[in-house]
């Protein structure tokens, strides 16, 4: 366990040094797979890799218990091959494996402190993941069938609907778009600090990645998907914090604002297919979206982490680090966030829509600081968790995350936004949402005794509700019939029928 | 050569094992070295000239007893051999919890008997040869499942009565077709049937009686307990090798003899049958509150989906990779299920008692078991880049490639089911809120030996180019 952090080396080495269109390919079954390094990958995996990296350092110090480390460095190492494996997959089938792979390793991530809550949380992520995965493994057959040539490109499927639609449904479940959003509240907070880490920073990236491979050579054919996206992204960025400030626990708001930024990854994807000429930047901006989030979010759960075993003036000193990640997300200039906001206004600008779209994501922006500033008040309010051994080492993980999310977006991302973020519009332009949500924030926070309080409102906490059972008399019902089929005389009347069936359907066929 | 030894050399050890019951393990064993290396041998050439005929003695058909050898025979001879194999090493490895009675000096006859009788129905080459076959390998299962005593006995009886009838059935059939056309041999029959009120009768007696035997919905009473309650050993065979031998003679008739009669219709039914088994047998373990009794209803779920083979390759449109499809499926359905019966076993053994989510885990329980476990549950659910998703993979192909939206349904939700029920069997072990306890310590050989098949089923989906190549469609009949 103490080495896994060190598994992540080797993928950010990569991300850094190998050059595009290495390629390692063989005949894999049942088909030829490859994997390769292309822009779009490394886009991806250096902060997959990075959070990988220091959330297993976090990790090592965290996860106690013995053979807990070892069933959770298991479940770690394979949810961690399988994010690797697929940012760099090259073809359909290398993709769809190692996606399956994360997926089924983050449930044991998501189930490991074994509490009521937890198990409960893993049961929705699980029946939701398959369905999702169910939806990808058609998709993938489709493209099979109609595939040329020994390996299954990501690209050529816009000509069928159903296969789009069947990838949208899948990679849009694990991104958490909204209507296929039910695990992520549920599950994300559910395990274990830096488990959450990579949940919410690199593992729902992998939506957006597959997405990408699928849509992105073939945008011009989509785009009647176009507007219905960017709402879908629309309503999710405001329902997500609409659905966050309520919550009592600050890593189910973390949560809910994964899924508010995936919303604006969605409204980028949108804007991507809907005008030609804004895809090569909406890409760009989801790049630079994706960097920015995943380090953002990683260091927020694991803030989280640090905040609830730290005591006295390093709670303090902790809370006041916790301001930089949670200003990023929020957009404030000089972070990552103003970064990925001016890619987002650079993108949007390129629409017709650009006019109503730009205010509706300053508003967003809003809406975002009053959810960090809630996050805030939450995590300065946690309980501390008497936890007496080493962390140091937690603390460190921790800051070396900070101190990337400072530097790295920033040095990796595209010189012109880079460039476009430093204009005093753009600096203006990232200021006055903080700002005023830090205001509405502050003046809630003071007038909020003493509003009348709605009884039951911020009262949810995600994944107790009762659930009656829908049919109870199903299962019953279906033993009995089986134990009928069982008996003899059943079995007599049976033999007649299949008899008869089969003498009828050869007769008819061939009489 | 290597088919004589595959079906002499068992019956042979089996003489020697009843007359000398101590030598029973020893006889085993050494009879499995050579008869995986036979079926090695005889894929290696399957695979290099096609198929190719044996007669015995001499004797040419219709006279003599003529075998005839493929690609999917050598792939069933194969999968014999490693299941068969596989489970008698188990057997012998496990030391026994109740003292040797005096039944037990029949265990290691009957189990040679089964598995001479299998190796012989897949070389088969004739009507009647096969209905022998069939009795050889029914009337050993029934005694080996007899063997256990106590609750098994009732099972057992029932399974004896509804393969009796089955084989009846069967006869009946085979009857008829030899008093219409004077033949046996698959070959000539082939040759000389044509539709008529004889001939459909008899196709339809010979299947219902594969379809009794091979436990196809609604005809699986017998299955789950039959299962369910014989020794892990025994089940992992039974459900992993005898069932399939049923489909296995299905798809030689219906693709041979009767392959002139297989049009809309008949492929219809098969299929649709074949589809209520995979939703009915997967509900129904769904529901089961015993760890064996939800492995054996997995095993009626998964021979449904061997049966969509009809429907698919009769629709002509990419035949080929359903065909293929269906046969890997049933192949890696053989490995994976014997390696949950085996792994099932160990844990039973470990625990006591076999209800579902009070297992224990990984860390108070036997861990090479349920990794074992979980790797053959990922094969029959069908995940990459197993045998099963292989095998799923091809057959969803055809589907989708037909437009056969109702098999496409069928097919997915049967893995979403099977996923469904496999996860509840194995969401016990992850919880640390059990508290350990073991009742005893089974030796860590018998969770190696399950851990062996389960990769044996991962090893068909990375070898699944290889073993479609041998699987390749017969144009033209059987």
């Amino acid at each position: 366990m103490r080495l896994m952090p060190w598994a992540a080396l080797p993928a950010l080495l990569a991300a850094l040094l190998v050059p595009s269109g290495a390629v390692l390919s063989g005949s894999g079954p049942p088909t030829e797979v490859g994997f390769g390094m292309d822009p779009v990958a490394r886009a991806f995996l250096l902060p997959a890799a990075l959070l990988w990296g220091l959330a297993g350092w976090f990790a090592d110090r965290w996860i106690a218990g013995a053979e807990r480390r070892a069933l959770f460095a298991g479940f770690w190492l394979a949810a961690m091959a399988g994010n690797l494996g697929l940012i760099l997959a090259q073809d359909l089938l290398a993709f769809y494996t190692c996606f399956a792979l994360m997926t089924f390793a983050a449930y044991g991530l998501v189930i490991h402190e074994g509490t009521d809550r937890a198990l409960r949380a893993g049961r929705l992520y699980l029946a939701m993941m398959v369905v999702g995965e169910t939806c990808l493994f058609t998709a993938v057959a489709l493209a099979a069938v109609s595939a040329v040539g020994p390996r299954l490109e990501f690209a050529g499927m816009a000509g069928t609907p159903l296969a789009m639609a069947l990838f949208a449904a899948g990679f849009g479940m694990k991104l958490g778009v909204l209507g296929l959003h039910g695990w992520l509240p549920v599950a994300h907070p559910v395990a274990p600090v830096p488990a959450s880490a990579v949940l919410g920073g690199a593992m729902i990236k992998a939506g957006l990645l597959g997405w990408w491979r699928v849509a992105s050579p073939e945008s011009a054919e989509l785009t009647a998907w176009g507007l219905p996206l960017v709402g879908l992204g629309l309503a999710a960025a405001f329902y997500g914090i609409f659905m966050g400030l309520p919550e009592r626990d600050p890593k189910t708001v973390l949560a809910w604002s994964s899924i508010s930024q995936m919303g604006l990854a969605t409204l980028l994807a949108g804007v991507a297919v809907l005008e030609p000429r804004a895809g090569p930047v909406a890409w760009t901006g989801l790049a630079v979206l994706v960097l920015h989030h995943g380090l953002a979010k990683g260091a927020l759960f694991l803030g989280v982490g640090v905040m609830a075993t730290a005591g006295g003036s390093s709670r303090r000193l902790a809370w006041v680090i916790l301001w930089w990640p949670a200003l990023a997300l929020a957009g404030a200039p000089g972070t990552s966030g103003a970064l990925a906001k001016t890619a987002l206004d650079l993108a949007v600008a390129q629409t017709v829509h650009g006019s109503w779209i730009g205010p509706a994501l300053s508003l967003g922006a809003v809406a975002t600081t009053l959810l960090m500033a809630r996050f805030l008040y939450l995590a300065w309010t946690i309980q501390p968790d008497p936890r007496p051994e080493g962390e140091r080492g937690i603390w460190e993980a921790w800051g070396v995350l900070i101190v990337l999310l400072l530097g790295v977006p920033w040095f990796w991302s595209v010189e012109r936004i880079v460039a476009q973020a430093f204009s005093l519009d753009a600096i203006a332009a990232a200021l006055w949402p903080p700002a005023l949500g830090l205001l509405l924030a502050g003046v809630a926070w003071r007038l909020w005794p003493r509003l009348p309080r709605r009884p039951g409102w911020p009262a949810r906490v995600p994944g107790t509700r009762p659930r009656g059972r829908a049919f109870p008399a199903l299962p019953l019902a279906l033993s009995r019939l089986e134990q009928r089929l069982h008996r003899w005389p059943v079995v007599g009347r049976t033999v007649m029928i299949v008899t008869l069936l089969l003498v009828a359907a050869l007769w008819r066929a061939n009489a | 050569m290597g088919a004589v030894i595959l079906a002499v050399l068992p019956l042979a050890a089996a003489i020697g094992a009843f007359v000398r019951p101590g030598a029973g393990p020893t006889l085993t064993l050494g009879t499995g070295l050579l008869t995986l290396g036979a079926a090695l041998a005889v894929a290696r050439q399957a695979l290099e000239t096609g198929s190719w005929r044996q007669e015995l003695g001499g004797w040419g058909a219709p006279l003599g007893i003529g075998w005839r050898l493929d690609g999917l025979s050598a792939c069933m001879l194969l999968l014999t051999a490693l299941v068969v194999g596989a489970a008698a090493v188990y057997r012998a490895a496990e030391k026994p919890e109740k003292p040797p009675s005096e039944a037990d000096r029949y265990f290691w006859p009957l189990w040679l008997f089964l598995w001479g009788g299998l190796n012989a129905l897949f070389l088969a080459a004739d009507l009647f040869n096969l209905y022998v076959t069939l009795e050889f390998v029914s009337l050993a299962a029934v005694g080996l499942i007899a063997l256990a005593g106590g609750p098994a006995l009732a099972a057992a009886w029932r399974y004896f009565l509804a393969t009796l009838l089955g084989s009846s059935i069967y006869l009946l059939g085979v009857a008829l077709l030899y008093g219409q056309y004077g033949v046996l041999d698959l070959e000539q029959m082939a040759g000389v049937l044509s539709s008529g009120p004889t001939t459909v009768l008899a196709a339809a007696l010979a299947t219902l009686g594969l379809l009794l035997k091979g436990a196809v919905f609604p005809l699986h009473f017998w299955l789950p307990a039959a299962h369910g309650r014989a020794p892990a050993t025994v089940s992992a065979v039974l459900s992993g090798v005898v069932v399939a031998g049923a489909f296995y003679l299905m798809v030689r008739l219906w693709f041979g003899p009767f392959a002139v009669l297989l049009d809309g219709g008949p492929a219809l039914v098969l299929g649709g049958l074949g589809a209520a088994a995979i939703l009915w047998g997967g509900t129904q373990a769904l529901l089961q509150r015993r760890l064996k009794m939800l492995i054996a209803y997995s095993t009626v779920s998964q021979l449904g989906y061997g049966m969509l083979v009809f429907p698919l390759v009769g629709s002509g449109v990419l035949a080929e990779r359903a065909w293929r499809g269906a046969l890997l499926l049933v192949l890696a359905h053989g490995l994976a299920k014997a390696a949950l019966f085996l792994a099932a076993g160990c844990i039973v053994r470990a625990r006591g008692h076999d209800r579902i989510g009070r297992l224990g885990g990984p860390q108070n329980g036997p861990a090479w078991a349920w990794l074992a476990f979980a790797l053959a549950s990922a094969s029959l659910i069908g995940l990459p880049p197993t045998g099963g998703f292989a095998g799923k993979w091809w057959l969803l192909q055809s589907a989708l490639a037909a437009q056969a939206w109702i098999w496409v349904a069928v097919i997915l939700s049967g893995t979403v089911l099977t996923a469904a029920y496999l996860f509840r069997a194995l969401a016990g072990p992850l919880t640390p809120a059990v508290p350990p306890v073991a009742v005893s310590r089974p030796p860590t050989a018998l969770a190696m030996i399950a851990l062996a098949l389960a990769l044996g089923a991962w090893a068909l989906g990375l070898l699944s180019a290889p073993f479609g190549r041998l699987l390749a469609y017969p144009l033209g009949g059987a």
